[in-house]
Parts: structure tokens; C-alpha cells; sequence
């Protein structure tokens, strides 16, 4: 986890007029933004088009921080709406068709990941992931990837800590048919 | 509770000593329960093997740049729906106002809109009935009573067009034996002379 003590000093060095302070806050997080944006949409373009998002939402929203969370859980907590509320609005969109097969097409050909083997079994992983639900999808990912424990996810998402396990454990499940399915299919 | 449903509670930690005590040692006679463990924490292994990808850097050294030029961007276009109501404003305004002068300007020439028109007003026989003719062609800043005073439609327009008034009249210098009555100065006028003069004011006025 992020240093706590190092946070405040930025956040204060923002809110008095330093921009260079919300860039050394975007150095800090931006991986754990992207990545998790990345395993929650399952390609590149999209995981780009959320982190910006939550980095404008972060510099809009940085100066009213009110201290009553850590930054990290907040930034996870506006990382995680932010790419549900993407895969809202895209499911909408395909379902009036406004996105092509093509766009769709290009949106996974793109990448920043360069190693063949990694990107297939990336490309694997989120394949699985996307056919789980969304809210067993972000439990999985925010306790496999995100090393989070249950009391912080549930600070994040607001959600009991009873249920959140509960959605874990029915992700892993649907994950281990998908694989036995995958297997079987080779 | 199924063997897949044991193995996740027991790899998240969500079993109690009891519970964990009891599943290891169903586990150390049961093959196939064994075989699924394996499966899963090989699964466990490569997700934890995907958790830290070595990705291209150049994308996270832009990251920065890209945000601060989409924030410029934003704050660029966050002024212009100011702008963009204002001027839309403004011009919505214009063209009420001219659209409610250019009404106030066709009312003025009401009767006469083309040379149609023209040609029935004057055409009109004096014996009509100005009340009628005033309800068809709009004479609505006289009242019938006025208009039924006036010997025949073409007095009253003549009357109406040099804006004479009772006062005005009074005003008039006599031009015959002291007289200011209208029928009197046009009594020397046949209708023929009436109609050129009136044709004249008319093509004066509208052409």
C-alpha cells in the first residue's frame, strides 16, 4: 500500500497551487489505475479511455479531498466506478449497435504489452474474466490483482464484506468451468 | 458442500482451524480432490504471474501529457457553451425584434399588398357598404360608425391617406368660399379624376 503520510503532503501541496504535486500522485497510481481499468474492460483502448477519465476526475475532484479515507482507497474507489459505469455505458452502445465490429476489432489489436507470450495469456485471462459478471469480475480483480483484503474492498465498492465473498466465491467458480470448458475445447 | 466449493473457501482462507483441519485431511484421501487443488493453484500461480506485466513505458511517460492536454481541451470547451448561449441568445432576440418591427410595418400598408388588390380597392363601387369593406380588408383604426359617415369608401381612403382629422380639417385653409368640408372640395372632382388621383397616391405609395 501507498505511503499514507507521503499522500497528505501532496494532496496539501496540490490544493496550495502545486501542479507538479497531482503529477507525482499519477506517477504513484497510475499503474494500479490502468492495470485495474485494463483486467475490468479486457483491452487496451478502453483501459486508456477510463484512466483518463478517473485522472480528470481526480484533478477535478483532489482539491475537496477530505482526508477521510486514504488516497489510495479513494483513487480504487473512483477507478472501480469509473470502469463500471464505462462497461454500462459500452453494453448500452452495443446493444443500439452505435460501435462497430471494426472499432471493436481495433480496440483489442492495440496494445502496450509487447511479449507474444504474455500478451496471449493476458489475452486468455481477460477472455475468462469478461464472461464473468461484473460485480463477481471486480471482487476477483481487486483480490487476485489488486491484492486488496475484504475489509478494504468493501470500503471501496460500500459493499458487505459477507457479500463481497460471496460474489468472490461465485467468480471463482464460473472461472474454474470457463477452464475445464477451455480444456476441453483444446 | 461440493468439492470445488471447499477448495475456493480453503485457498481464500475462509475456513476456520475445524474447518481447515477437516478439508486436509479429506484431502490427503481423495485423489481427485487433490487433482482439483493442483488445478487451482496453478491457476492461482499464473494469475499471480500476470499481476506485474512488464508493459511498453512510453505509454505511462505519456500518460501525464496526454491527461494535461485533454484537461486544456476541457477547460477550452467549458467556456465556449457560455459563449455559444450568449451569441444564440442574442441572435434569437434580433430576429424576434425584426420579425415584430417588419409585422408592424406590413399592418401599416395592410390593404394594399399587391397590384391585385390595388386594382379591386379601386374598382370598389361608392355604393358598397364600407362597414363590410372595412372587415375584409382590415380598416381597423376606424370604427364603422366613422367609416359609414364617409360618403363612399373612396373618400374615406382619401381621408385616411392624407391623414385628415377633424382637427386637421379645421386646420386646412379654404379653398373656396370659405369652406372646409371635405365633400365640398371634392364635389369638382368626377369619379374618373378621383380614380387617377387615387391610382396616382397609391402607385406613389406602394411602388
Amino acid at each position: 500500500m501507498a505511503d499514507p503520510s507521503s499522500d497528505f503532503d501532496l494532496i496539501n501541496s496540490f490544493i496550495g497551487g502545486d501542479e507538479s504535486a497531482f503529477n507525482k500522485i499519477v506517477l504513484k497510481y497510475q499503474q494500479k489505475i490502468y492495470w485495474h481499468a485494463r483486467r475490468m474492460t479486457g483491452n487496451h483502448l478502453d483501459a486508456d479511455e477510463v484512466a483518463q477519465e478517473v485522472l480528470m476526475v481526480l484533478y477535478e475532484k483532489l482539491k475537496n479531498f477530505q482526508f477521510k479515507s486514504s488516497l489510495y482507497t479513494w483513487i480504487f474507489r473512483i477507478t472501480a466506478t469509473r470502469s463500471i459505469n464505462f462497461l454500462r455505458k459500452k453494453n448500452l452502445k452495443q446493444f443500439f449497435s452505435f460501435e462497430d465490429q471494426e472499432a471493436k476489432g481495433l480496440s483489442t489489436k492495440e496494445d502496450i504489452v509487447r511479449n507474444i507470450e504474455t500478451k496471449e495469456r493476458l489475452a486468455k485471462l481477460e477472455k475468462v474474466l469478461q464472461k464473468i459478471p461484473v460485480k463477481q469480475r471486480e471482487v476477483f480483480i481487486m483480490r487476485n490483482f489488486d491484492e486488496l483484503g475484504y475489509e478494504e474492498i468493501s470500503e471501496i465498492t460500500g459493499k458487505s464484506i459477507g457479500g463481497l465473498k460471496a460474489n468472490y466465491f461465485h467468480a471463482m467458480k464460473k472461472i474454474m468451468e470457463l477452464m475445464k470448458e477451455n480444456e476441453n475445447e483444446q | 458442500m461440493k468439492m470445488n466449493n471447499k477448495i475456493i473457501l480453503y485457498l481464500d482462507g475462509q475456513m476456520n482451524g475445524e474447518e481447515k483441519a477437516a478439508f486436509e485431511k479429506e484431502l490427503d484421501g481423495s485423489q481427485a480432490l487433490s487433482n482439483e487443488l493442483k488445478r487451482l493453484k496453478e491457476f492461482n500461480t499464473g494469475i499471480s504471474e500476470l499481476k506485474n506485466i512488464p508493459a511498453q513505458e512510453d505509454y505511462f511517460v505519456q500518460m501525464i501529457p496526454k491527461f494535461r492536454s485533454k484537461h486544456e481541451q476541457k477547460r477550452k470547451f467549458s467556456l465556449f457553451p457560455g459563449i455559444a448561449y450568449s451569441v444564440t441568445t442574442a441572435t434569437a432576440v434580433i430576429i424576434v425584434m425584426l420579425f415584430v418591427m417588419n409585422k408592424n410595418v406590413k399592418n401599416e400598408s395592410q390593404p394594399f399588398q399587391n397590384n391585385e388588390e390595388t386594382q379591386q380597392v379601386v374598382n370598389i363601387e361608392p355604393t358598397l357598404d364600407a362597414g363590410s369593406l372595412s372587415d375584409q380588408f382590415g380598416f381597423i383604426d376606424m370604427s364603422r360608425e366613422e367609416i359609414a359617415n364617409s360618403d363612399s369608401l373612396l373618400n374615406y381612403m382619401l381621408v385616411r391617406e392624407l391623414d385628415l382629422t377633424p382637427q386637421s380639417l379645421s386646420d386646412i385653409s379654404p379653398v373656396d368660399n370659405n369652406t372646409t368640408d371635405i365633400q365640398t372640395i371634392l364635389q369638382g372632382v368626377n369619379d374618373k379624376e378621383a380614380d387617377a388621383i387615387y391610382n396616382e397616391i397609391l402607385h406613389k405609395k406602394i411602388l
